[in-house]
């Protein structure tokens, strides 16, 4: 497999300066807002590992690959393994971004806003479960539609419009947040509850995410078996 | 392992194009031209061979072994039309992505054919003339020892000058003993010098499959004034004209034509074209 | 050692390497025990197809005139003047027979030759 992610990564060379705009986009929200680094990595990540797939637009991979001898478990295995991988990654650098530039802002005012956010390991860890999450649902959401039908035809429902989704909701959220004091207590009271009940809430997460990704492969598995070349 | 490649009774159905009980084979050691108009089913074939598409019936075996054994493309060299490399890849860059896949392959090997081929390995694909793309296609292959090659089109798009060189490196692949290429192509005139057998395929069926040599001197191009009454049930895709006609006909039957007939060899395309314009007339 | 077949000839091309071999053989161009050059790579170089090679080794060697040895080859045999000699005999045979019937029918030594060198050319071609 590892052979396989190797030219996964080969494969999706052209698009290897993108990778820039994750560091970029971790500064520029981080600055703002420090907890939710983790979760934009995460994200960002996810997206990146698109990237296999989106090639398709730049020379046929998938064929290449069926020339090669490899099984279509294989390619499934290595896609799903590479996203993982990088998700991994993702989650580690923005766990000690997150550490530092918590330490490091805390009690500062940047742009008129002041850092009161402490990144203890109860939150870290549930804002890592909280990420895998999103991570899973957006892979289920993205990835067996891409498999099925390549990135050409499937590019519309099984990539701009999970992502588009998923920004607008944040949106909601954030917008909720600030101007809807009734949202903003309610939700600080399941943070509380998820911070007093730390296993739980990452068993029912992280289960969750398993769950959802257990899913995705599966799904993914089967309609890649079956797909016409 | 006497047949390098068996096919038995393909089936695949397309909505508008089915390809019915296919089945040909390919000996050790041999050329074979897989010919036929646009359209008649040769580039399915080969991807039904690959499990690029799964067919509805019929065996595959490739190199002794069932297709779906994945091992086998370990010595298979497949190209379609063109290599499907990134865009973006170097020379280079495919020999790194590709070279763990291959047990047999040579750095040396790869390296000398680079250069023999006049490709720089660090330059990228799409600046690649046609001609060249395929060369760096056929360099991968010849690198990693593949038994068989499975090409689709290899020579379409080339000029005479890029066609003839690509001809020249298959035909040194044939050299050494347990090689075998499958060559699908709808330009004849390249398997006149380089195919021994020919599977002529149309309209989703196999028409003919034997040695080339065989079928171009079993065949004449018959023309003449006015064709006989009892000649007319031999002539294939007969074409009438106000100065006289033209077909093909059976060597056996030529026998007691006017002495006004002109009658030439063959050549594939002649073959092929007649028996289309038949099979289109009746 | 050249070898030249051409594809527009009415005679098939196994048929035209054979006669080219079996011609050099005879003379005495291709000595006893030398390697032939493969099947393949003769294939090769003239660009007609392995089978075509291949018949025209397997007659040549139907008639004696080469061996083969597995993994190694083919090589001409060792009795070509044998060969040679057989064929100068019915050529013998033959020019006996034109003598013949050529005093029979009152032809002169010089009408016969010309006559002998219409139908060598003729079948050159």
């Amino acid at each position: 497999m590892l052979n396989m992610i190797k030219l996964d990564w080969i494969g999706m060379k052209v698009y290897h300066k993108r990778f820039v705009i994750i560091p970029l986009m971790v500064c520029f929200y981080g600055i703002f807002n420090v907890p939710v680094i983790i979760p934009i990595v995460a994200f960002c990540m996810l997206n990146f590992s698109v990237n296999p797939f989106a090639v398709e637009e730049k020379g046929k991979l998938d064929n290449l690959y069926l020339t090669l001898p490899v099984t279509r478990k294989a390619i499934v295995n290595a896609r799903f393994g590479l996203s993982l991988l990088m998700q991994c990654i993702g989650l580690a650098a923005g766990t000690v971004i997150t550490i530092i530039l918590s330490n490091v802002l805390y009690g500062r005012t940047v742009f008129h806003y002041t850092h009161t956010f402490k990144a203890d390991f109860a939150v870290i860890f549930l804002l890592i479960c909280g990420s895998l999450l999103l991570y899973a649902v957006m892979n289920l959401s993205i990835f067996p539609i891409l498999f099925k039908i390549g990135y050409a035809k499937g590019k519309m429902f099984g990539f701009i419009i999970p992502v588009f989704a998923v920004s607008i909701m944040t949106g909601v959220l954030f917008t909720m947040w600030y101007s809807h004091n009734g949202f903003r207590e309610w939700l600080l009271s399941v943070i509380e509850w998820s911070l007093a009940h730390t296993v739980w809430t990452a068993l029912i997460l992280l289960g969750a995410s398993a769950l959802l990704l257990a899913v995705s492969y599966m799904l993914s598995r089967k309609v890649y078996a079956k797909r016409e070349f | 392992m006497s047949n390098a490649i068996e096919v038995k009774n393909l089936c695949k159905h397309y909505p508008g194009f089915a390809l019915k009980n296919v089945s040909f084979h390919v000996p050790n050691g041999l050329c074979c031209g897989f010919v036929g108009p646009n359209g008649a089913g040769k580039t399915t074939t080969l991807k039904a061979m690959l499990g690029m598409t799964l067919r509805d019936g019929g065996e595959i075996s490739l190199l002794g072994k069932p297709d779906d054994e994945v091992t086998v493309k370990e010595e298979l060299g497949v190209m379609f039309d063109q290599p499907y490399f990134q865009e973006d890849w170097t020379p280079l860059d495919v020999e790194k992505g590709i070279k763990p896949f291959y047990r047999d392959w040579d750095d040396g090997e790869y390296r000398r054919y680079l250069s023999r081929f006049g490709l720089d390995p660090k330059k990228k694909f799409k600046t690649f003339s046609r001609g060249m793309k395929m060369k760096l296609g056929l360099a991968v292959h010849l690198s990693h020892n593949a038994k068989l090659l499975l090409l689709d089109e290899p020579t379409g798009g080339l000029d005479p000058v890029a066609r003839d060189e690509v001809l020249d490196i298959l035909r040194e692949y044939m050299v050494s003993d347990n090689r075998t290429i499958l060559f699908s192509t709808h330009i004849t005139s390249d398997l006149e010098r380089i195919a021994d057998l020919i599977a002529y395929i149309s309209n989703g069926e196999i028409s003919f499959f034997g040695e080339k040599d065989e079928l171009t001197s079993s065949y004449c191009v018959v023309r003449g004034g006015t064709l006989p009454e009892d000649k007319r049930k031999h002539a294939i895709g007969l074409r009438e004209h106000s100065s006289g006609y033209e077909c093909l006909m059976a060597l056996e039957h030529i026998g007691g034509l006017p002495s006004d007939t002109v009658t030439e060899r063959a050549t594939i395309d002649d073959v092929v074209v007649y028996m289309e314009r038949r099979s289109k007339g009746a | 050692m050249p070898i030249i077949v051409s594809l527009q000839s009415d005679i098939p091309a196994y048929e035209q390497i054979k006669v080219q071999i079996k011609a050099q053989i005879l003379s005495g161009e291709l000595s006893a025990d030398e390697p032939l050059i493969s099947m393949r790579q003769l294939a090769r170089d003239l660009r007609v197809s392995v089978i075509t090679t291949t018949r025209a080794y397997g007659d040549l060697e139907a008639e004696g005139l080469i061996y083969t040895v597995q993994g190694r080859g083919c090589f001409v045999k060792g009795n070509a003047d044998m060969v040679r000699e057989q064929y100068l005999r019915s050529v013998d045979e033959a020019l006996r027979v034109v003598a013949d019937k050529g005093k029979a029918a009152g032809l002169s030594l010089t009408h016969l030759q010309k006559r002998l060198e219409d139908t060598f050319h003729e079948q050159r071609d």
